[in-house]
């Protein structure tokens, strides 16, 4: 079942006109062109209680590409992330108003349900986080609550081949996965991620607690998942982002700790000639 | 201010671009004025300051390939690290040129290029060594809009060079002498004319660095 196809026809809601924060620059976006979008968050504000954590976010998700979100402590890259699998609807005084459209529809409508968003875009959290199971047991965990009726020996072999782990686990799938390297764990969590199919694959800092060579065996991972999946990574390693990502997205925050997106664009072009001298002064280290 | 240690290397490199551009402008000059003063040991000594010239080049050169595996510039910076590496190439470039024009006074032997084509060389070289200092400030000012008048300046240079070819190919045939002769003279403005698109060049990457855009319009 598709989101799509759990909407009633009025929740269709087509990309509209991209809000602009008043402090971004119309220059600084740089759209995707001619590339359909996998998500899109269109005016999407989140407080928490009655702090303004990020405000008015435009940003453009496109398919099968990878996406990064950039910026400073504070400035919301983490909490957009987050409202793109509803994740923050686990935070009580979360908030959040604006939409994100999956496939045209918006994920926050009452008549979504946020299990089966978080069923279409899984994600892959900072600290490698494997349930205290067997390897097997780990992959086979969330095609079992979500009824998967083929055979779940193939499904595990798949997804771990798929996360580049296979190789290593093969002769040992009922050790535990926390009996991994980091690496290997994150990995793991990859291969649970894409164990239920999802579309969309949301990282958040999935390296920052790896070592450099299981970094890049994480960055080369995620060039090869990008053929079937849309990745979105949130990472403060900007060499990453500039190695990994196909888009990237800058926040800062201002001076009240709100949060806002600063410039959009390919991240070749944002690496090599960004158009805001707030993305200049950050990604060549002239912040603060 | 963050990376205060980077930004001083930047900003040396940038200096030591600029001299060697002030090098190259006066040995252009220079490599004239000794033909019009026939003095072949100013030449001799012009030829051997090549050297100088090539080794501050590789040196400007390794520290911008230190500078890049160490730091790792993006945005403007990886611009202006990659505009330095083209034009101390091309400053190199011209100053072989200026040796080039040495070499040919030293091979003359005594035989002294016709005034008129004199005149003209030497304005070659006076236009093209003033095109390599706006160049040069505009690199310093980050200005594309002098960049873009330096390098429509490269006509005048082309008009003349057409001028001395027209003066020297209608020389005596024939004459195996005056052929050679007249050939190092289409040398000795063919350098220049070189110098002068080396200088265009350089302007080309000043716009880089200022738009980040690669070709001109």
């Amino acid at each position: 079942m598709t989101l799509q196809t759990m909407a009633p026809p009025d929740r269709a809601v087509a990309p509209g006109p991209r809000v602009f924060d008043s402090t971004t620059n119309a220059a600084a976006f740089r759209a995707p062109q001619g590339e359909p979008l996998a998500l899109e968050a269109v005016g999407v504000t989140v407080h928490y209680a009655d702090f303004l954590a990020v405000r008015d976010v435009g940003l453009p998700v496109a398919r099968n590409k990878i996406t990064a979100l950039i910026g400073p402590s504070g400035c919301g890259k983490s909490t957009v992330l987050r409202c793109f699998n509803r994740m923050n609807d686990l935070i009580p005084v979360a908030r959040v108003s604006g939409q994100v459209l999956f496939d045209g529809v918006d994920i926050y409508a009452p008549d979504i349900d946020p299990v089966e968003v978080r069923r279409k875009v899984g994600m892959v959290f900072q600290k490698p986080n494997p349930f205290p199971k067997s390897i097997y047991d780990n992959v086979a965990w969330g095609a079992r609550i979500n009824g998967y009726r083929g055979r779940m020996d193939d499904l595990v072999e798949r997804s771990l081949r798929r996360a580049a782990l296979w190789d290593e686990v093969k002769d040992k799938l009922q050790a535990s996965g926390l009996s991994l390297s980091g690496g290997q764990q994150q990995r793991l969590c990859i291969a649970r991620t894409i164990a239920v199919q999802p579309e969309i694959v949301l990282m958040d800092e999935p390296c920052s607690a790896l070592d450099p060579i299981a970094t890049l065996r994480i960055e080369e991972l995620m060039q090869s998942l990008k053929t079937d999946y849309t990745i979105v990574i949130v990472t403060h390693n900007m060499q990453q982002a500039a190695r990994a990502s196909d888009y990237t997205a800058f926040f800062s925050v201002g001076e009240k700790r709100d949060g806002y997106m600063v410039e959009f664009g390919p991240t070749a072009e944002l690496f090599t000639n960004p158009v805001d001298p707030r993305t200049e002064d950050y990604i060549t280290g002239r912040f603060g | 201010m963050t990376r205060a240690l980077y930004d001083r290397d930047l900003r040396r490199l940038e200096n030591e671009v600029q001299t060697l551009g002030n090098m190259v402008g006066d040995a252009l000059r220079t490599s004239v004025a000794n033909l019009r003063h026939d003095d072949l040991d100013a030449s001799q000594r012009l030829m051997a300051f090549d050297r100088e010239i090539n080794s501050r080049r590789y040196r400007i050169e390794a520290e911008i390939m230190t500078l890049i595996a160490t730091q790792a510039p993006v945005a403007g910076d990886i611009r202006l690290l990659a505009a330095m590496l083209e034009i101390v190439t091309e400053l190199e470039r011209m100053g072989d040129y200026a040796k080039g024009i040495a070499t040919i006074h030293v091979r003359l032997a005594g035989w002294h290029v016709p005034l008129d084509v004199l005149d003209r060389l030497e304005r070659m070289a006076d236009i093209g060594a003033a095109m390599l200092g706006r160049a040069l400030d505009s690199f310093e000012h980050r200005d594309d809009r002098i960049a873009h008048a330096v390098i429509a300046d490269d006509d005048r240079i082309d008009d003349l060079f057409n001028e001395v070819f027209a003066a020297t190919i209608s020389g005596p045939a024939g004459d195996a002498r005056a052929i050679e002769r007249a050939n190092y003279v289409l040398w000795l403005a063919h350098n220049l004319e070189r110098a002068a698109d080396r200088v265009t060049n350089i302007c080309e990457r000043v716009i880089y660095t200022v738009t980040g855009q690669l070709s001109i319009a």
